[in-house]
């Protein structure tokens, strides 16, 4: 029998294509049942229907088995299993949210708040509740007529924590206190599961563990993979040949986000230090073999200014400003090292919120022509030159 | 097979409906059991399709993109399948000129490595810093190529995507390319590979015949000798 095609196999069948299929099936029968003579609402097809609709559960099951064998097309908890089992790696978790507020007393006695005393909500209903001060150990105190800055951690994990509190309220009863967004913001953004995209490309370099551990990919395995590193501060690795010398390799690194002056470290010294210390051949944490020369360096902003005139209709432009800024940032933190920023794509994201209304229109001065970056470096757009304006 | 044992839903049903329905419920039940060995049947294929021994066409892409195997220009189903069946002994030998040599075999090219200390290519023989770490990929056979018969005779460079590489006749973009990229994949990053020689007639330097430098007589002697390089990391 001629093995049925990938894609036939991954194809999700409908209670009518069961439907289909047994009508086919019936007609197909030596003594031919006649079908076409059925009702609708006839003894057999009803039968029928109420047997495909048991049966598609069954038909449903044979796309997840089938996507279920390859990690490319595994999702959700057949990705999980399949990559714990065959990969030993598992999916990275949701983590939680903690920024700072700031609780100010208006007038009373000082007031002490223990871990979960306070309890507030975004204007969106986000819940947080209180955390020990950065030392750990103690409570914050809100002096009378003074405020401190609490610790106050997501009740649920994910991004969604991450964003603008949009004033703060009260879900506990401690009286005498007003809130605020403290300076400091998030403190630790909360992260959301690891995407099944992200998980695959885990599974797929751990191919690159199998050699002696010197190959392109098994670097840039090892400097996503070094002790200490949460799992995800490390997303963009450029192996340098032969750099600085002939047989010695540099490994350029960078994180998720995009941020920073022009010509600074991408990417904070102690994650550099901990990579460093991992592939070092000297290290008793060494991953690079004997005798191989592999030095971590970060990454460099490269900060590419835009400026010009986004001219919007009113009810378009908080939007589409919102959008292409989220649309800028994610681009600038996931761009390769040494990407071409494609002008013509800038602009696109730019424009991606606006409709074709009539009025809708963009003058981008800067940058003038594709940004080619160099080896070392990574995108930063400043985006506070870009004007947008009332059509 | 035994109705009261069975294996297959039509089997199963077949027997089950009862006699009083006659041939006509008997039939009905048998071709509803068609449909559902129809779904466990494709249950079974759902498992097997991941395998390499079992894989169809286009499971293959999916399989090669995991296992960091790209198929070879004009590879073969079965050829690739058993390639990707072997991915896990190939990425054990990457970093290594064995690992080189048997991935170049395994997709029908004999190739050999030199390294600096086995000749002289430029004054600067042996383990010496910074050149101990240069190697040589030399291709003698299986790609099908052919030298255009005169020895740097145009304007070619040492361009790797170039469709005529320095005399090779033959070799197109997607070939060239795929054969950097094996090496690339087989060999350290800290190896440093000045080309990758393609020996298309003759002897270079004892290849295929004698190994490195073994018959005395090493040089580029055997004329006629065609060769060419692309370029390398």
């Amino acid at each position: 029998m001629t093995a049925p095609s990938l894609e036939s196999l991954l194809a999700v069948a409908t209670e009518e294509d069961v439907v289909t299929d047994e009508l086919a099936v019936l007609k197909a029968s030596p003594t031919p049942f006649d079908v076409d003579s059925w009702a609708i609402t006839s003894v057999p097809r009803v039968l029928l229907a109420a047997f495909a609709r048991a049966a598609q559960k069954l038909y449903a099951l044979v796309p997840k088995i089938a996507a279920g064998g390859f990690v490319k097309l595994a999702k959700g908890d057949w990705l999980s299993l399949l990559s714990e089992q065959n990969y030993d790696e598992e999916r990275d978790s949701a983590t939680f949210c903690t920024r700072k507020v700031r609780v100010t007393d208006a007038g009373g006695a000082p007031v002490t708040i223990a871990v979960d005393a306070l309890v507030l909500k975004t204007s969106t209903g986000l819940v947080f509740t209180s955390r020990l001060n950065d030392d750990g150990v103690t409570a914050p105190t809100v002096p009378a007529s003074g405020f401190v800055d609490v610790n106050m951690l997501a009740t649920k994990a994910g991004t969604a924590y991450n964003g603008s509190s949009g004033g703060w309220e009260q879900v506990t009863a401690i009286p005498g206190l007003t809130f605020a967004d403290a300076p400091a913001g998030v403190v630790t953004p909360g992260t959301d599961d690891e995407d099944d995209d992200s998980l695959a490309n885990d599974d797929a370099a751990k191919w690159s563990t199998l050699g002696c551990g010197c190959n392109d990919a098994a670097h840039i395995y090892n400097a996503k993979h070094a002790p200490g590193l949460e799992g995800d501060e490390v997303t963009r690795v450029k192996v340098r040949r032969h750099t600085p010398l002939p047989g010695q390799v540099t490994l350029i690194v960078a994180g998720p986000t995009s941020s920073g002056a022009d010509g600074a470290d991408a990417l904070a010294s102690d994650i550099v230090d901990a990579i460093q210390e991992y592939i070092d051949p000297t290290s008793h944490l060494g991953k690079a073999p004997t005798c191989v020369d592999v030095f971590a360096e970060s990454a460099k902003n490269k900060v590419i200014v835009i400026t010009g005139t986004v001219t919007a209709v009113s009810t378009e432009k908080a939007y589409a400003k919102a959008l292409a800024e989220t649309a800028l940032n994610a681009w600038a933190a996931s761009a390769p090292l040494g990407a071409k920023i494609s002008r013509e794509k800038l602009i696109g994201k730019i424009m991606a919120g606006l409709s074709d209304a009539e009025g809708n229109d963009s003058t981008i001065a800067t940058p003038a022509a594709d940004v080619v970056l160099a080896a070392n470096e990574v995108p930063v757009f400043d985006f506070t030159g870009l004007t947008w304006v009332d059509a | 097979m035994a109705s009261d044992d069975p294996t297959l839903f039509r089997d199963y049903l077949a027997a089950w409906i009862p006699r009083w329905m006659g041939d006509v419920g008997r039939e009905f039940g048998l071709r509803l059991g068609l449909i559902l060995d129809g779904v466990a049947q494709g249950a079974i294929e759902a498992v097997k399709v991941r395998f390499t021994r079992y894989a169809p066409e286009d499971a293959l892409a999916f399989l090669g993109w995991e296992r960091g195997t790209e198929r070879w220009p004009g590879e073969s189903s079965p050829a690739y399948a058993a390639r990707l069946q072997r991915a896990h002994t190939t990425a054990s030998k990457t970093d290594s000129d064995k690992g080189v040599v048997d991935e170049f075999a395994a997709v029908g090219v004999t190739a050999a490595d030199v390294r600096n200390n086995q000749w002289d290519w430029d004054g600067n023989p042996g383990n010496v810093v910074p050149w101990w770490a240069r190697l040589w990929p030399i291709i003698t056979a299986g790609l099908g190529w052919s030298g255009d018969g005169a020895w740097d005779d145009d304007a070619s460079s040492w361009d790797a995507v170039s469709t005529d590489v320095w005399d090779i006749v033959g070799a197109g973009v997607d070939a060239v390319a795929a054969v950097r990229r094996l090496v690339h994949k087989m060999t350290g990053s800290h190896t440093l590979i000045p080309a990758i020689i393609v020996a298309m007639s003759g002897e270079v330097w004892d290849f295929p015949l004698g190994g490195v430098w073994d018959d005395g007589e090493g040089d580029w002697e055997e004329v006629p000798v065609e060769i060419a390089y692309l370029e390398g990391y």
